[in-house]
């Protein structure tokens, strides 16, 4: 694995400071590219300054890729001006929609696994990474509905829009524990089963309880530490597939700098640790 | 535009590059630019999409219900307009 | 289910999903119906609304500490269902929520809300305008008045401005963006505001309106002489030494664009 891209974390506006000042070896940014499509001003600034000391990761939610429409061609124009400027060290987007017939749901929607969304999705990824000129690692999402219609397990899935499209995976091992609960299936065994090479990026992130459904209903919300269950579950990946490069996310009841750092510290030491890939 | 008083175009005209001249003449120093490149809360907008990123809901609504009831906790309260204090209907929802 | 259900149409799920993202009617297709039913079905409800609703709270920060959160909250759910945002870049979202204010009825008592909305909105854009160095008051004071009479000045690309006929809007609007500043006696009458990014931070500053038509003529490219007889029809009393100063100063304009001589100019079809 590259050295200067070990552990990372989510860059958000009020850490700019301390983000930009932080030595810490194998430290790495990812961005929403959505928040920084503008003609210019202090956030380009910023992401550029930070830029300069450390690679960035531009983790898109708007692509839709997984809506039954081409992507946007101005919004890949402007991505692709963005990272031609910013450089980034990996890119990614989400399985799932959020834009249709011009309206933009601020959400990742889910959808039928059918053999009718695969093709249209492997052409929306191949026209996304053509229009990028990359290629990019498509995301597994969080499960919260029981979907009747799915002709593909989303493993096959993945790997199928993997062979199709030459595109990467980015595992979120919280998707994996949220998704798991709600639905009922093993996580362990699903990220025993992942496939494993294409796997350009690791996702770590913290859930809540609903507060009206309780246990029945895990929330990928981003907005708590990175659970016991979700660390040992990302052990147990990195043991065997091996180190990627690997995102610390918090999004929401944001603390201090310090704090998210030493939860990226941890994730650091695993991927350096004695656990070694097999495979 | 013939009508235009061509000596007062020509007053307006060498007033503003004494204007400027006075604008250029002000300290250069230059402004005390914002710790956060001018970042203000307004331009921390992170906010890009659901679960997985920085908006995820929950299953309880947290909008509307019985908001329209108190209407009465912002700094409106304290601006008198010439008709009086204005105030916010409260509605249902 | 009873029957093994046909492969579910991705075109007609998307469009059945999307539409019970926001109604609460009874929805035509089944697949969708099935999952409208699962409690789940609430959180992409809720995370829609929240989402839209966040980046308007963050949009208009003067708007909803005017109206206090919850009630911002609803008016901007109101809004929402009728406007989803139409690009993921939510920074832009809201372009017509002062519009949708102005005609609100709940707020009809509060008739300085949508032009301090506008300031909000004008804010945005001007934070997140194109890069340009502000015109150096030194180029017009060496240009000389009858150079000048043929120049268009062309506004700084983040430059932004706005009369209020009607309110002191820019005095509410700026003691309601930043935390504890009090709103004294205000002298009612219109105010006009005039936002610039010379660098990196947005800065404002008071305009009368003289000063806003003034702008008003230079953005639409007219000559400087064209722009100060629009700032005369505003106020005849118009000080344009202190109305240069003001602009330059604060960084208004990006450059000087000479007007080619009326000659020259004709020799192309």
């Amino acid at each position: 694995m590259d050295p200067n891209l070990t552990a990372g974390l989510g860059l958000k506006p009020s850490h700019y400071g301390e983000a930009l000042a932080c030595p810490a070896a194998g430290l790495w940014f990812e961005v929403h590219p959505e928040n920084y499509l503008v003609d210019g001003g202090p956030r380009l600034a910023w992401l550029a300054a930070i830029r300069e000391r450390h690679p960035v990761s531009l983790h898109g939610v708007a692509l839709s890729l997984a809506a039954d429409a081409a992507p946007d061609p101005a919004h890949l124009a402007k991505l692709r001006a963005l990272a031609d400027r910013i450089e980034p060290a990996l890119v990614s987007e989400h399985l799932a929609w959020s834009a249709w017939r011009g309206a933009y749901h601020p959400d990742l929607l889910p959808f039928p696994r059918t053999t009718e969304a695969l093709a249209r999705i492997a052409a929306n990824i191949s026209a996304a990474q053509d229009a990028l000129g990359r290629r990019i690692a498509i995301e597994n999402p969080s499960h919260y509905l029981e979907i009747d219609g799915h002709e593909w397990s989303e493993l096959e899935f993945l790997a199928e829009l993997v062979r199709r499209t030459g595109c990467g995976l980015l595992l979120d091992v919280n998707n994996v524990f949220v998704s798991a609960a709600n639905l009922g299936f093993s996580a362990e065994g699903y990220l025993d089963c992942f496939p494993a090479w294409p796997v350009m990026e690791i996702h770590l992130a913290g859930h809540s309880r609903d507060p009206a459904l309780g246990e029945a209903l895990l929330v990928d919300s981003h907005d708590a530490p990175v659970s016991a269950e979700v660390w040992s579950l990302y052990e147990r990946l990195v043991a065997r597939i091996g180190p990627r490069p690997t995102l610390v996310e918090r999004d929401d009841k944001l603390p201090g700098f310090g704090e998210l750092l030493a939860e990226r510290e941890r994730a650091h030491a695993t991927l350096l640790g004695p656990v070694r890939a097999a495979a | 535009m013939n009508t235009r008083n061509l000596a007062a175009t020509a007053a307006a005209l060498a007033a503003l590059v004494a204007g400027a001249a006075l604008a250029a003449d002000m300290d250069k120093k230059p402004q005390a630019v914002e710790k956060c490149y001018g970042v203000s809360k307004a331009g921390q907008n992170d906010c890009a999409a659901g679960p997985g990123t920085s908006c995820a809901g929950t299953s309880k609504k947290d909008y509307q219900g019985n908001a329209w009831k108190n209407v009465a906790k912002g700094t409106c309260t304290s601006i008198k307009t010439p008709k009086g204090t204005g105030s916010l209907t409260p509605l249902k929802a | 289910m009873n029957a093994a259900p046909a492969p579910v149409a991705l075109a007609r799920f998307q469009s059945a999903f999307a539409r019970a993202l926001l109604h609460d009617e009874e929805i035509p297709d089944a697949a969708v119906a099935d999952l409208v039913g699962q409690p789940a079905f609430a959180v992409y409800r809720n995370t829609v609304m929240k989402g839209c609703l966040d980046a308007l709270q963050a949009n208009f920060p003067a708007v909803a500490r005017l109206v206090g959160e919850e009630w911002f909250r609803a008016a901007a759910a109101v809004f929402a269902a009728g406007e989803l945002p139409r690009e993921a870049s939510l920074l832009r979202y809201g372009e017509r929520f002062p519009e949708f204010l102005a005609g609100f009825p709940p707020a009809a008592d509060l008739p300085y809300l949508a032009a301090v909305a506008r300031l909000d909105r004008l804010w945005i854009e001007s934070h997140a305008a194109a890069d340009h160095d502000a015109l150096d008051p030194a180029a017009i004071a060496a240009l000389g008045p009858e150079a000048l009479a043929a120049t268009v000045l062309e506004p700084h690309p983040a430059a932004r401005w706005a009369w209020s006929p009607e309110a002191p809007a820019f005095t509410i609007w700026r003691a309601n963006r930043e935390e504890g500043t009090g709103l004294g006696e205000i002298d009612w009458r219109g105010e006009g505001a005039l936002l610039t990014r010379p660098q990196d931070a947005v800065r404002a500053t008071p305009l009368d309106e003289a000063g806003c038509r003034f702008l008003d003529a230079c953005a639409r490219g007219l000559p400087v002489t064209d722009a100060l007889d629009a700032a005369l029809a505003a106020d005849a009393a118009t000080d344009f030494a202190r109305l240069a100063a003001t602009l330059l100063e604060a960084g208004a304009f990006a450059r000087l664009v000479p007007i080619p001589h009326a000659d020259s100019g004709r020799t192309s079809p």
